[in-house]
């Protein structure tokens, strides 16, 4: 009995890493319910720890490799570059989180969270003055370092260009004798020349030579001191902190939102008092005025959002919302297009030149199209009920919907429509003959026919489509972002490229991953669906 | 007039000046209650005959008249049963059947609906599998469902082709008697389309053979006056079966030969139709005849 | 007249005292957004929202950077921003129509100067070649484009006009670089009703990149020079891509660099919110600008660490700080002192002058950018089309009573016109009241006669 239910238990896990497509792990299950361990060792050791030691490998040579490369923004980054950026990345928004939830906090709960930040303030503050003696000690030892190596090159360098200002005033003054000659007419055409050439040719050599130590001095200067690298890197990481603390502060104190609100209160009831007191027409007006102004501002205080800079997972939550809107809009156009081009052959020759001539198009290029044409719609995006709809929803309005990740949204919906479409098409127009001969037999109506035999049967290959589209509809979004400036993760890499400080690199590598990643886990999320309407159990590609 | 008859059918495809036909001439009067098989060799357009009868194909000459109609489009009341069972991948068993029946019977209620396609299901032995996809199900029970399919869907014409092949002997046995029980119940029209003579003496009252393509066409049909019901265990040892059964047998070896003969000095463009080696049938004459017949359907 | 102006100020400020004293203005909106670019003068939004200047105003303030001038200035009039750091020509050429139109007004500067032309490495070499004198760790200061003209003279006879980078059609960038230019003869070309680029007759091409791309343009060879705000000078030397020739204090001494700007729908749908926004801004400036009792800036420091932040300008805080903090460094070696590289604040930088405005006005006609002569009237009064000092004032008058500043940071009783000044590299002389004669005193560019 007990066995039974262990089967049971090994069998559901089994289907579930099949439909999830994880069957790599297939063998860990078995081997964990004991089913022949050898076999399951041996298809491990191939299929689970060989690509491991490669990745492993891959992984290493990157590591090797990427600190010889110099670029003009640094070096390459290696793998804990990348991962520290990984964690910049994590501290930013959980700060970010800090300061919204300091904005908020409310009672003794916020003193008690003041204490503890001045406390923290006081240590860093500590660090701050120990990094920067740190530092100070380093430039000036780095400077020291300098001067040694500098100064007998640069001695060198002028005593080159004395020697070689000499050298050069006198071939000038050959040249200039030369040319006297021809004053007293016995002048030699070949004598001036070669004077004057001989003039020229010292000139660039010595250019040349000087040139030799100036490089050398040049790449003297650009040498890192590592240690001093590393203490800037710790001071402007305390300096951050104490930043980040200082602004703590505000938000626990004056920029509190029950702060405000308290003393906007205190305002009113004082400026309730004056009224009570009002003796003339006018007092009673003008501070009754006041009464119903400070009563909406106070509303408003109470209401106020923290307003948070973008994290980067802010950007994610945002970049997925948005492929999500654009991928469904092309689904809605893609099957419906898809089955009228499939069913009728005259649809399908209408729209065969279109497709052929859109499909090849540059996703920057729709982007700008929809840029014009979608902002036509918005002339002011701040009041437009769309917008203010859409961000009143609950998770929607959190990632603020405006105008540009409506084009971002319509360009990958353009650029994911295409696959979608023609996988439908194709789908709709391979059914089976038999299938068509049941209906026929069935007298099955248009509708019927449609929806119980057309579209299941093409399902597959549409699903198939959709995958290709929302693989697809992702890699475009990427550039739509960065080109509109849509906050996602397209614009956090243009950020960064812009950005230029000596991070940016690594964390443009973070993000290859995180799109990656996300990437990845999008099209499995396509397997499991294509793999619930696959009707014939069979299976799908990796 | 007969129920169901042809009428001069011809069908073929091709241009004006590069025509082939498939079928010509064809003349066949179906009474009511009748049970006719047809037997021929594969390629010679029996599915296309069948198509025509269930008017999935129409003629370019000639015509289908079902009780004095002509057949224009098909319908639930010419039931045809497919040779490659045509079941709907995405349904249930029961939701193939229940589609079925659905159509013919709109006025039914859920559970009369589903008692209709349970009942079928028995009849076919199928009901603990109603509600399995057809890709779990082997190539016999998937023909079982097409059965099914068909019978409850009661139509006037039951057009069956080849509706046995793909099975077991002993299944084949079981089925046969259910057809011929069905019938004998429920008498109904059915045009039956085999390549086992066995088969076609057993159950049919009149067995036409269908001359090689191309241009093939209904030969002379030989009558089945055997006794109902007839018992496979005893009715080999009947000497009029007998007779009849080396009567069709030397017909459908001698047209082979014909057709062979005819084939050497025909240049016409042959359809899609692969040559074959008949040899094979020959040396099988003894056992129960059975032409040698790729089955590219036998395991879906 | 003085006198009595300043007293009339004073007393309106004090009758309203009772109704303003340290209260929040009636907002018409408290949620904004505010777009800049990343460069070193959006510090005052910048620091206006990280010194909860912004919220003591009790505005919620979210500042959002922007790909490139031109995608800025559309987000604002779109209504996406609610105003944006902008570059003095953006809401001038706005305005009047040149380029996108649209009616964009500002009531205050962000900073004075804060621009280099940065040159190739090769470039350099070049005009060190032609300049021996340039050839130190240490030239003399200012360099003029004078020994630049040779090498553009010499690829010009090649068949190659030199590519040189500005930031946007209308910015100060692209006024200061053809200044330098055209004062040591190089024609760099002119707009006219057809070519929009500004390539007429000139030596040299001269194109529009955003400022974060203009070191790898350098680097790519797509740009041989460019003129830029920072830090994108100071990373070209950091990177060790470029050396960066003169800055625009040398071009012009306390030239208007970057306005906040918005539209005037928005000004007039939104007047109480404005002025609140210009006082929070006016702190900022302030701060920034604060200096110890030696005259050393004391607040820049703080303002690189958050102008460091990857969501503001995101440049190493060490390249942010090389100009931030009263320095430059032309190259590796040549670190110089130079206090005034960014003003925020101080010589009543702040103020939007009338006079400022009609510079650029006369800039954009030299070069073609208008296209028709125009009198001197239409420049007074588009200048004041375009700028608010009322806004800028009135903003100023409540700090003044909240205290946060003193009577004489603000220039009360002005009309809107700087004192003349030759402080230019050519040394001709910029009276804001007579703005054709301005423009005729040029050698190269459109003169204008009635």
């Amino acid at each position: 009995m007990a066995d039974k239910t262990t089967d049971e238990i090994k069998y559901r896990i089994l289907r579930y890493l099949d439909i999830t497509g994880f069957t790599v792990f297939d063998p860990i299950v078995r081997l964990c319910f004991g089913e022949e361990p050898k076999k399951q060792v041996e298809s491990i050791a191939k299929f689970l720890i060989v690509p491991i030691i490669f990745v492993a490998i891959c992984v290493g040579v990157w590591w090797k490799v990427a600190p010889e490369h110099k670029t003009k923004s640094g070096e390459v980054p290696t793998p804990d570059v990348v991962f520290e950026s990984a964690v910049i990345n994590d501290t930013f928004s959980k700060r970010e989180k800090m300061k919204e939830s300091d904005f908020l906090l409310v009672g003794s709960e916020r003193e008690e969270t003041l204490a503890e930040v001045e406390k923290a303030i006081v240590e860093n503050d500590v660090l701050v003055v120990e990094y920067k003696a740190k530092l100070a000690k380093h430039e000036a030892d780095y400077e020291a370092k300098l001067e040694e190596q500098l100064s007998p090159l640069q001695a060198n360098l002028a005593k080159l260009k004395a020697k070689n200002k000499e050298l050069a005033a006198e071939l000038k003054a050959a040249s200039a004798v030369e040319a006297e000659k021809f004053e007293n007419g016995n002048g030699s055409k070949e004598g001036l020349l070669a004077a004057l050439r001989a003039e020229t040719e010292f000139k660039d050599a010595s250019r040349i030579d000087e040139g030799i130590i100036k490089d050398k001095i040049d790449a003297i200067r650009s040498e890192k001191y590592k240690p001093m690298e590393e203490a800037r890197l710790d001071l402007s990481a305390a300096n951050n902190e104490a930043q980040f603390l200082s602004k703590r502060v505000d938000f626990l104190t004056r920029a509190n939102r029950s702060m405000k609100v308290e003393v906007a209160k205190e305002k009113l009831e004082a400026s309730l008092a004056k009224l009570d007191d009002a003796t003339t027409a006018k007092a009673a007006l003008s501070e009754s005025k006041k009464v119903i102004r400070q009563e909406d501002s106070i509303t408003r205080l109470e209401e106020q959002k923290y307003a948070s800079a973008m994290t980067v997972y802010m950007q994610i939550k945002r970049s997925l919302f948005t492929v999500f809107i654009g991928f469904l809009v092309a689904a809605a156009i893609a099957i419906p297009v898809g089955v009228l081009c499939g069913l009728s052959k005259i649809a399908m020759a209408c729209l065969t030149p279109i497709i052929s001539i859109f499909k090849p198009v540059s996703p920057v290029v729709w982007l700008l199209i929809f840029q014009i044409v979608v902002g036509a719609f918005f002339p002011d995006p701040e009041s437009h009920p769309f917008f203010l709809l859409m961000n009143k929803l609950p998770f929607i309005g959190s990632l603020g919907v405006n105008p540009a990740l409506i084009f971002s949204a319509c360009t990958v919906a353009m650029c994911a429509v295409w696959p979608a479409l023609v996988n439908t098409a194709l789908g709709v127009s391979s059914i089976d003959q038999d299938h068509i001969n049941v209906a026929r037999v069935l007298r099955l109506g248009f509708w019927d026919r449609l929806t119980k035999i057309i579209i299941p049967s093409a399902l597959p290959l549409v699903f198939a489509g959709l995958r290709i589209s929302l693989g697809v509809g992702w890699m475009v979004l990427i550039a739509a972002e960065a080109l509109s400036s849509s906050d996602g993760l397209g614009k956090f890499v243009w950020d960064e490229y812009q950005n230029g400080s000596s991070f940016s690199f690594a964390n443009i590598l973070y993000a290859c991953f995180v799109v990656g990643i996300i990437g990845f886990l999008l099209d499995r999320m396509m397997i499991i669906l294509q793999r619930f309407v696959s009707f014939d159990g069979g299976e799908t590609s990796l | 007039m007969s129920y169901l008859e042809i009428r001069d059918a011809c069908i073929g495809f091709g241009t004006v000046d590069n025509r082939t036909e498939v079928l010509s001439n064809i003349n066949l009067s179906v009474e009511e209650n009748e049970f006719v098989a047809v037997i021929g060799f594969s390629g010679s357009g029996k599915s296309t005959l069948m198509s025509l009868l269930a008017g999935l194909q129409l003629p370019d000459k000639g015509g289908v008249y079902l009780d004095g109609k002509k057949v224009t489009e098909p319908g639930t009341h010419l039931g045809i049963m497919f040779q490659n069972y045509s079941l709907l991948p995405w349904l249930s068993v029961s939701e193939n059947i229940g589609l079925a029946v659905k159509q013919v019977f709109p006025k039914y209620s859920k559970d009369e609906l589903q008692e209709h396609v349970d009942h079928y299901l028995k009849m076919v032995s199928l009901l603990p599998a109603a509600e399995k996809k057809p890709h779990e199900l082997s190539g016999g029970m998937r023909q079982r469902v097409s059965l099914a399919r068909t019978l409850a869907m009661k139509p006037d014409v039951l057009l069956l082709d080849e509706p046995l092949s793909a099975l077991d002997a002993l299944t084949r046995a079981n089925i046969q008697d259910e057809i011929m029980r069905i019938w004998n119940e429920d008498k109904r029209t059915v045009v039956m389309i085999t390549n086992d003579v066995d088969e076609a003496l057993l159950m049919a009252d009149r067995i036409v053979p269908l001359t090689m393509g191309p241009e093939a066409t209904l030969s002379k049909p030989f009558e089945v006056k055997l006794d109902r019901p007839r018992d496979r265990t005893t009715i080999n040892n009947d000497p009029d079966y007998r007779s009849l059964r080396t009567e069709i047998s030397k017909f459908l070896i001698s047209m082979n030969k014909e057709a062979k003969a005819l084939r050497v000095t025909s240049n016409v463009e042959m359809p899609d139709v692969q040559p074959r080696d008949y040899s094979e049938v020959r040396r099988k004459a003894i056992g129960p005849i059975k032409i040698y017949e790729y089955e590219d359907d036998e395991q879906g | 007249m003085n006198i009595l102006k300043r007293s009339i100020v004073t007393i309106t400020a004090a009758a309203s005292a009772a109704l303003t004293q340290a209260e929040l203005l009636d907002l018409e909106k408290d949620e904004l957004k505010f777009g800049f670019i990343k460069l070193t003068d959006c510090a005052p939004i910048v620091i206006a929202k990280e010194k909860g200047y912004f919220e003591d105003e009790g505005l919620q303030v979210e500042v959002i950077a922007q790909p490139n001038w031109k995608q800025l200035l559309d987000n604002v009039i779109n209504g996406e921003l609610d105003g944006a750091h902008m570059l003095s020509g953006q809401p001038i050429a706005a305005t009047i129509g040149f380029g996108t139109k649209a009616h964009i007004v500002t009531p205050y500067t962000l900073d004075l100067n804060g621009n280099g032309i940065t040159v190739s490495n090769d470039i350099w070499k070049q005009m060190q070649e032609n300049d021996p004198e340039l050839d130190t760790d240490t030239p003399p200061h200012p360099i003029t484009a004078d020994s630049l003209k040779p090498i553009v003279d010499e690829a010009k006879d090649e068949g190659k006009l030199l590519p040189m980078g500005m930031v946007f059609p209308v910015s100060t960038h692209n006024y200061e670089i053809r200044y330098w230019l055209a004062a040591a003869g190089i024609h760099p070309g002119m707009y006219t009703s057809t070519d929009i680029k500004g390539f007429t007759g000139g030596d040299i091409e001269l194109s529009t990149t955003p400022p974060p791309q203009m070191p790898a343009t350098l680097e790519s060879g797509k740009n041989v020079a460019y003129c830029v705000g920072e830090p994108w000078n100071q990373q070209a030397v950091a990177k060790g891509i470029g050396v960066p020739v003169t800055t625009n204090y040398d071009i012009w001494k306390n030239n208007p660099e970057k306005v906040f700007g918005v539209t005037k729908k928005w000004a007039d749908e939104n007047p109480n919110t404005l002025i609140a926004v210009t006082k929070a801004l006016i702190r900022a400036g302030k701060w920034l600008d604060e200096t110890d009792d030696d005259g050393d800036l004391v607040n820049r420091e703080e303002a690189c660490t958050i102008l460091s932040k990857k969501n503001y300008v995101g440049a190493d805080y060490d390249v942010l700080k090389n100009s931030m903090t009263g320095f430059f460094y032309f190259q590796k070696s040549d670190k110089r002192e130079m206090p005034d590289f960014n003003v925020f604040f101080k010589y009543h930088s702040t103020y939007p002058w009338y006079s400022d405005g009609v510079w650029f006005l006369t800039q954009m006609r030299r070069w073609g950018q208008i296209t028709e002569p125009k009198t001197e009237e239409w420049y007074h009064e588009t200048a004041k089309e375009v700028y608010l000092p009322e806004v800028y004032l009135a903003a100023a008058k409540h700090l003044l009573e909240e205290g946060y500043i003193a009577e004489e940071d603000v220039p009360w009783d002005t009309d809107g016109y700087k004192e003349p000044t030759s402080d230019f590299i050519d040394g001709i002389t910029y009276d804001g009241k007579d703005p054709v004669g301005y423009l005729n005193s040029h050698e190269i560019g459109n003169k204008d006669t009635f």
